[in-house]
Parts: structure tokens; C-alpha cells; sequence
């Protein structure tokens, strides 16, 4: 059994390998073979962001498209962002990132490049965020943690990710609009506030539902709300509503993964890439290899890409910078 | 801040209960998995991997880790944890070999061992050094399963009491440290800490992401990283001073360590003593608990850990030549990076929080199979866990073994001409640099820190201070400044838990306590 299941692996990682199976003449992706594509992730293997652009990388190796994942992290992304968009169209180069960094940053600064250097190819969908809170606070919903910051004004503590960040600005969307007067922390990332909201050191934590799923079906926290703002209810967490269904509709998070092209990449070569992309999240493997860390795949093409970042332009980005320089 | 302040007591989920009692059956269980001859096979693959990227200097181990985790997918279980266990303590391990050999830590983990590694090469006592590095990185490395396995579940539940304030303390007393390398020399220890602190003020503020002294260059917005920084101040004045030994006095520039000898011999004469090892028990000790600890909390980190446990000894080893070409250095430093492997799992098992982004890694392969970590994870998955506390527990045979067969290999290819290795060095620095994060401004970095280590080491001006404080700054701060946003700017904070009250007594009494030690030997560093 054992030497069966070495053998196994043996062919296995020989073909991964080789990475040479027959593409199918007739799909659209059939004249992208033999070209190679390289995916530059902004942040360090090993987080949820790069094992993202790798599970894709691998069933489109796997669909005999040659895509190698490169990770060159510094500075939330922009510095990816930026050395992609200095490329040249036919390089076949490609951005992997999130919102936070094509959308978020260069609205708060010149950094170099802005969203529309890049050309749309897909989205892959994204995580879930929610509100945590110890399963022994007195509150069970989002109005009552509203209600009780409102009696005790200087009380409640929400651990966030990073200052002035888009999700700073989502805390902000439901606190200061309540006209609450709490303490906001910026800690360094999910691990960091899980930990604070683990030893009590913050009332109310954000972070992603994947991060406090544990500890929810432990019964050791309660999440009041999440931010999707592709459902109004998650399949993990049934029973938690959406911050719209609070009253918040603006607060809904876009944390999405996606991939662009230096501008002026050919429609040729986007096209197909998007299609392709488009049948590998349709692989139930796939998907459930995303499920497990955390990433909801929801697929948008070029277009329907282009579409989101219009719109985060013309709703969120405006009402982002305006709080940003108010702040 | 609501009612007062509540920690999980995992009361509700049994881990008082049914999760700390010893399993048998699961023991048993997780026995066959792992002593199969696939996964045993796997074990030594991963560690032959990871003392060979370890030992490139540059090339940390976590790369070949994220290019392993992908095989979870059609790899069982047990193989695909052999095989990433096996690479990160073999990789955690692998750093000192060169940094003992060549003065070129392989890792950051490894940077401490160099200053009392390298020297004892130079001495002639290669092996021995090499053979200390391997035999503590051990020992540190067991202890830390051991605590893993046993005590767990207690310092799991204690770690998430360090908030902003008890880790603003614990921060300050790893920054005291600096006292320990300055004592000979206040002034020169101060100037280097001085410019560690500024090189980690530089890029993104860790609070508010504004950019700090980049002078418009995008590429210092993530401010220096830490591997070509430290390939930088250790390698790069080492290769300069041997290229010019070899210009201007080529008579001298012989061979690395002691001349040609019958090898065979040489490892007769200058294997490690039984005795020679338990005399390092301080050492051991202390690079043992201090690297437990230190690898539980998230943050502090290998590097860290190594650090501390060095400078700590220091101050209670009766060696003379500590700093200078000591074992018990090396033993100190060593033990502290290998003992942060176990106890990185400790958070993760007991709260499903990665406190490292090799713990990361690791959540991610359990999470592929399906194994939900967090406070239940030791109850529901028991066979899973204690699986993975075996192989944790069999890497480190397996370190042995491959440490052993390479150790003979480095210390010849130690024996090669100046004219040979230092070059290829040069080479394989900027190579493993580079393939570290595929930026080549780090290259530039790695030189730049190259002239500022070559410029340091003609004023005498030790290190230790300057990687210390490049260390903990950005910690301390980002802790300081949480708790004074939490706070509302009430400095009592700081000052109002049990945990930090005890951590800042420690503090005041560890400063005066190491002002008396003025007299010690040694420089320390440099």
C-alpha cells in the first residue's frame, strides 16, 4: 500500500513537473501553451494572499497553461503593484493582489502607479471579515455593542487591522456614524487581534471569519455581523447577519483577490488568461482547496473586474479619501 | 473597556479535562503513522533540505517550505508533515553551519552564533564548534517538543495575557540587553544601537503606514529586511578583509582554521568532549527556556530568541573567552534558535493563532486536511496532533544524523583556499540575497550594510547592539504606541497588571545586576 502510494506520488510530482498535459485545441486557452506567466504575489509565500495565487497557479498548470507565482512583498503590496505596472504589455507579467493596495493606497498618496495602469484580467473572489466578541460580553448583536458604547462613551476597545487603512475605515463607517465614542487599536494583522480579543485586551475584534471560526464553534466568541459584500449570509456562519441587515450597507468589505496586466496588455492574451481562470474555479477541488483557507470563490471576468473597480471608485474611494484627510 | 478583562479558561471545552489526559490509544495510533519507513523517509528528505537551503546564506527556510505545502494536496498527511517538519528544524539548524564555519549565518536564526563560532573556527576548533552547534541546536530544539507536548495548554492560555502593555515591558528588557554589549565599551555599544534604531525606523510607520525616511524610494517603503541586512554587516566585511589579506599579504592568507591535517585525525582530535558539552549546561539552559519562550509569544522569532539567550549567558558563563571563541556561546545561541521551533506550535494548538509565518505555513497544511486548529483541536483531532508531536519530536535524530554526515563536508570545504571560498561566498550571498525575495534592491542593501559592517569593524564597534535594537525597535514600538492609543495616553497603563509589574522589577534588577558584571571578559562582539 505504501509503495503504491509512493509510486503514486512519484508519477505524480513527475507530471506536476513536467507540467506538459495536451490542451484541448478547442477552448479558448488553447493558443496561450507553450507561453509562460508569471504571477508576482505583494506579499510573502505562505499567507492566505500567495496559497491563493498558488492553488489557481496550479490547476491552470494542471489545464497545460505554464503560470509561475513570484513573490516580491514589501510595503503592503505596492511594491509589487508598482514593478508590474512598469512591465511592459508583453511580458506576460501579472498582478496578483487585493483592493487595499490597487485601490486604497493610491487614493491615499502618490504611489507611483493607480489602478487604471493596469488592465483587468479576473477575480477569484475573496475572504469574509467579520465583528468578533467574547462569547461572555453582554451583547449579542451589533445595535446592542452600538447601545452600550453609547451609555459607556470612552469604554469600548475595537482591536482593527492597520491605521487608516480601508479597514480602519470600515470601523469607522460603523462607529463614527453611530456617533460612538470608542477606542480604535491598529494591530498588525488577524493573528494580532485574535490574540488581544483572546486575552481580553480589546472588546471588539475584525478579522476574517476563517481566523475566528475556530474559536466561534468553541463557543468561546460571538460574531455580531460580517462584512460580505457578495452574500447576505455565509454558509460557514449561517446565523450571523450582514452589516446591511444592521444598518450598515456601506460598511460591506471588498476583500477580494484578484489579477491585473500592465496596461496595454493584449486583449488576446487577457481574454483567454480570464477565461481560463474562469474554468479552473469551476473545479470542485479547486474551490475547496480556496474554501479551506478561507477564500469564497466567486469569479468575475475582465470586464465584470473592470466594473468592480469602477464602482469602489465612485462609492467607496471618495467617502475613503475625504475620511482619510479629515482623520 | 468592558466588565473586566476575560481570558479563555478552555473550562467549557474540556481542555482542563478530557484534552490534557494522555490517550493511549491515540498514542498508539500516531505511533504507526509515523514510524513507517515512508514518513521516516520523508522526515530525513525534509531535513536534508533544509540544512542544505539553511546553510545557503540568504536562503531562509521558509521558501522551500511554501514550495512544499502545495503537495498536501495529493501527498497523505503524514509524508507532507514529515516533509515540512523535517525542513524547518533542519532549516532553523542549518544557518549555523555556515555562520560557524564561514562567519556567514545562513539564517537570521543563526546571526548570534556567529561572533563565538567563527572565532573558535579561526582557533582551529572548527569541529568542535560545528559539533556544538548540531548537539545544542538539539537539545534546545527537544526541550522546546517537550514543552509542546506537556505544557502546552498553560502557556497557551498564558500567552494571550501579554497584551500592549506586558509586551511594551517585555520588549523594554530584551532592549536592556544592549547594556550586556556595552558594558566594556558604553560609547561604541550605544552608537550601534543607535543605528539599529534608525535603519528600523526606516519605511512604512508600523501604526499608521505613513512613510518614514525613504527619501522617496519605493523601495525602502518595507524598510530594511532583515536577511540582506544581516548577510550584509556579518559576510560582506569578512570576504573584504580576506580579499585584502590575499592583496596585500598573501603569506597569510592560508587556510580557514587550522592547516591540512589527516582528517580522520583532525576529527579525533577536535571532536566534541561529553565533558565540553555539559559544561556548556548554562548555556543550554538558558538558550532552552528563553528560546521556548520567547518562539510562544508572536513576534520576537528565531533571530530573537538567539540574541537573548546569548547576551543572557554571557552574564553567568564562567567561560573567558566568551564573545571571543566560546562553545558555551555557541551553545547559548544555538539551543535559543531551535528551541523557538516547538513552542511556535504552542499558540496555534491551543487558540489556532499563527504567531510566526512558519506557524502559518503550518496552519495552512493542517487546515488542508481538513483539521480546523483552535481551542479543540488537541480534543477532536488527538490522533492528528499527536502525529504531529512525534515527527516533531523524530526530526531531531534526524537533524543529527544529517548534521553529522555534513559536518565533515563543511569543515574541508572550510579547509579550501582563501582564494576559492571567499569568492564563491561572495557569489552564493548574493545569489541566496536575491532568490530570498526576488527584490535586487536587497543586494544593494546586503552591500551598502556590507561597507557599514567593514567600517564597524574598523572602529571596533560591535553588532550586537545594532541587531538587537534593528530587532525589538519596531516591537517595542508598535506595542508602546498600541497601548498608549488604548490607553488614551494614561501612562499607568503600563504599569497596572500583575504580568508587566513583574516584567519591569526584572528589568531595573537585570540593568543593575549586568552594570555590576562590568567586569566581565571579552568584548562581546565584533
Amino acid at each position: 500500500m505504501k509503495k503504491i502510494s509512493l509510486l503514486l506520488t512519484a508519477v505524480l510530482l513527475l507530471s506536476l513537473g513536467l507540467a506538459v498535459q495536451p490542451v484541448l485545441a478547442d477552448e479558448p486557452w488553447a493558443d496561450l501553451a507553450g507561453e509562460e506567466f508569471t504571477f508576482v504575489v505583494g506579499f510573502a509565500a505562505g499567507g492566505s494572499n500567495d496559497l491563493g495565487a498558488r492553488i489557481l497557479a496550479d490547476r491552470l498548470n494542471e489545464m497545460g497553461i505554464d503560470v509561475s507565482v513570484v513573490n516580491r512583498p514589501g510595503s503592503v503590496g505596492v511594491e509589487a503593484a508598482g514593478w508590474v505596472a512598469d512591465q511592459s504589455p508583453d511580458s506576460n507579467i501579472f498582478y496578483w493582489g487585493v483592493p487595499m493596495t490597487l485601490f486604497f493606497e493610491p487614493a491615499k498618496r502618490d504611489v507611483g502607479f493607480t489602478w487604471e495602469d493596469f488592465e483587468p484580467v479576473a477575480t477569484l473572489g475573496g475572504a469574509t471579515f467579520a465583528l468578533a466578541t467574547s462569547s461572555e460580553a453582554e451583547w449579542d448583536t451589533l445595535e446592542e455593542i452600538i447601545d452600550w458604547a453609547l451609555e459607556n462613551p470612552g469604554q469600548l476597545v475595537v482591536g482593527g487591522q492597520g491605521e487608516l487603512s480601508s479597514m480602519h475605515f470600515t470601523m469607522a463607517l460603523i462607529f463614527d456614524e453611530s456617533g460612538v465614542d470608542y477606542i480604535y487599536v491598529p494591530f498588525a494583522g488577524g493573528a494580532d487581534v485574535q490574540m488581544n480579543l483572546a486575552g481580553g485586551h480589546v472588546d471588539i475584534g475584525h478579522l476574517s471569519v476563517a481566523a475566528s471560526y475556530p474559536l466561534y464553534t468553541a463557543d468561546e466568541l460571538k460574531l455580531p455581523v460580517h462584512t460580505s459584500v457578495f452574500v447576505d449570509r455565509v454558509d460557514m456562519i449561517p446565523d450571523v447577519p450582514n452589516v446591511a441587515e444592521a444598518g450598515f450597507p456601506d460598511a460591506r468589505e471588498l476583500h477580494v483577490l484578484f489579477l491585473w496586466a500592465p496596461q496595454g496588455t493584449p486583449q488576446g492574451v487577457t481574454g483567454p488568461l480570464s477565461a481560463a481562470i474562469g474554468e479552473a474555479l469551476t473545479d470542485p477541488k479547486t474551490i475547496e482547496r480556496l474554501e479551506d483557507l478561507g477564500i469564497l470563490v466567486s469569479y468575475l471576468d475582465a470586464e465584470e473586474t473592470r466594473q468592480q473597480a469602477v464602482e469602489a471608485h465612485e462609492n467607496v474611494i471618495p467617502a475613503f479619501v475625504d475620511w482619510y484627510h479629515s482623520y | 473597556m468592558q466588565n473586566t478583562i476575560w481570558y479563555y479558561t478552555g473550562r467549557q471545552y474540556g481542555l482542563q479535562g478530557d484534552g490534557c489526559v494522555f490517550d493511549m490509544e491515540a498514542m498508539l495510533a500516531a505511533f504507526t503513522v509515523v514510524f513507517a519507513w515512508d514518513t521516516l523517509l520523508f522526515i530525513f528528505i525534509g531535513v536534508a533540505i533544509g540544512v542544505s537551503v539553511g546553510a545557503i546564506p540568504g536562503l531562509a527556510h521558509n521558501l522551500p517550505m511554501a514550495l512544499v505545502l502545495p503537495m498536501a494536496f495529493f501527498l497523505p498527511f503524514h509524508q507532507t508533515m514529515g516533509l515540512l517538519v523535517g525542513t524547518y528544524k533542519g532549516g532553523t539548524y542549518g544557518g549555523s553551519i555556515t555562520a560557524i564555519s564561514f562567519g556567514t549565518p545562513g539564517t537570521p536564526g543563526s546571526a548570534a552564533t556567529v561572533t563565538d563560532g567563527y572565532a573558535l573556527t579561526r582557533k582551529g576548533k572548527g569541529i568542535k564548534a560545528l559539533l556544538m552547534g548540531l548537539y545544542s541546536s538539539v537539545t534546545g530544539d527537544m526541550f522546546s517538543d517537550l514543552v509542546l507536548m506537556f505544557v502546552a495548554v498553560p502557556i497557551g492560555l498564558f500567552a494571550p495575557r501579554f497584551g500592549p502593555a506586558e509586551l511594551t515591558a517585555l520588549y523594554f528588557l530584551s532592549l536592556s540587553l544592549v547594556v550586556v554589549f556595552s558594558t566594556e565599551d558604553p560609547g561604541r555599544g550605544i552608537l550601534s544601537a543607535g543605528i539599529g534604531f534608525f535603519l528600523a525606523s526606516i519605511g512604512r510607520d508600523i501604526i499608521t503606514g505613513s512613510i518614514r525616511l525613504t527619501f522617496g524610494l519605493r523601495e525602502l517603503e518595507a524598510g530594511i529586511p532583515l536577511v540582506p541586512l544581516l548577510m550584509g554587516l556579518f559576510a560582506m566585511p569578512e570576504i573584504i578583509n580576506q580579499i585584502h589579506t590575499v592583496l596585500a599579504k598573501p603569506e597569510l592568507a592560508g587556510r580557514l582554521g587550522e592547516k591540512a591535517k589527516e582528517f580522520r585525525e583532525k576529527v579525533k582530535e577536535e571532536s566534541l568532549t561529553w565533558r565540553e558539552f555539559i559544561g556548556c549546561w548554562r548555556g543550554l539552559a538558558i538558550g532552552s527556556v528563553l528560546g521556548t519562550f520567547l518562539g510562544a509569544l508572536p513576534g520576537p522569532g528565531a533571530t530573537l530568541a538567539a540574541y537573548t539567550a546569548h547576551s543572557t549567558t554571557k552574564r553567568f558563563s564562567k567561560d573567558q573567552d566568551y564573545g571571543v571563541g566560546s562553545l558555551e556561546g555557541v551553545a547559548a545561541a544555538e539551543a535559543g534558535n531551535n528551541a523557538t521551533c516547538g513552542a511556535t506550535f504552542i499558540p496555534l494548538l491551543t487558540f489556532g493563532i499563527p504567531g510566526s509565518s512558519i506557524a502559518a505555513l503550518f496552519m495552512a497544511a493542517l487546515m488542508m486536511e481538513g483539521i480546523p486548529l483552535g481551542p479543540r483541536v488537541i480534543v477532536d483531532h488527538t490522533v492528528t496532533i499527536y502525529t504531529l508531536f512525534l515527527l516533531l519530536l523524530l526530526a531531531n535524530p534526524f537533524n543529527l544524523l544529517v548534521g553529522k554526515l555534513l559536518i565533515p563536508v563543511y569543515s574541508k570545504l572550510a579547509q579550501m583556499p582563501a582564494t576559492i571560498i571567499w569568492p564563491t561566498i561572495a557569489v552564493v550571498l548574493v545569489l541566496g540575497t536575491y532568490a530570498y525575495s526576488t527584490r535586487p534592491f536587497d543586494i544593494t542593501i546586503a552591500i551598502a550594510a556590507g561597507l557599514l559592517g567593514y567600517f564597524m569593524m574598523w572602529y571596533r564597534i560591535p553588532i550586537g547592539p545594532l541587531i538587537l535594537a534593528y530587532l525589538v525597535a519596531p516591537l517595542f514600538e508598535a506595542s508602546l504606541r498600541r497601548g498608549i492609543i488604548l490607553s488614551r495616553g494614561d501612562w499607568t497603563y503600563f504599569f497596572q497588571s500583575s504580568i508587566s509589574m513583574t516584567i519591569w522589577v526584572i528589568t531595573i534588577a537585570a540593568v543593575v545586576f549586568f552594570i555590576r558584571g562590568r567586569n566581565k571578559p571579552g568584548p562581546g562582539e565584533g
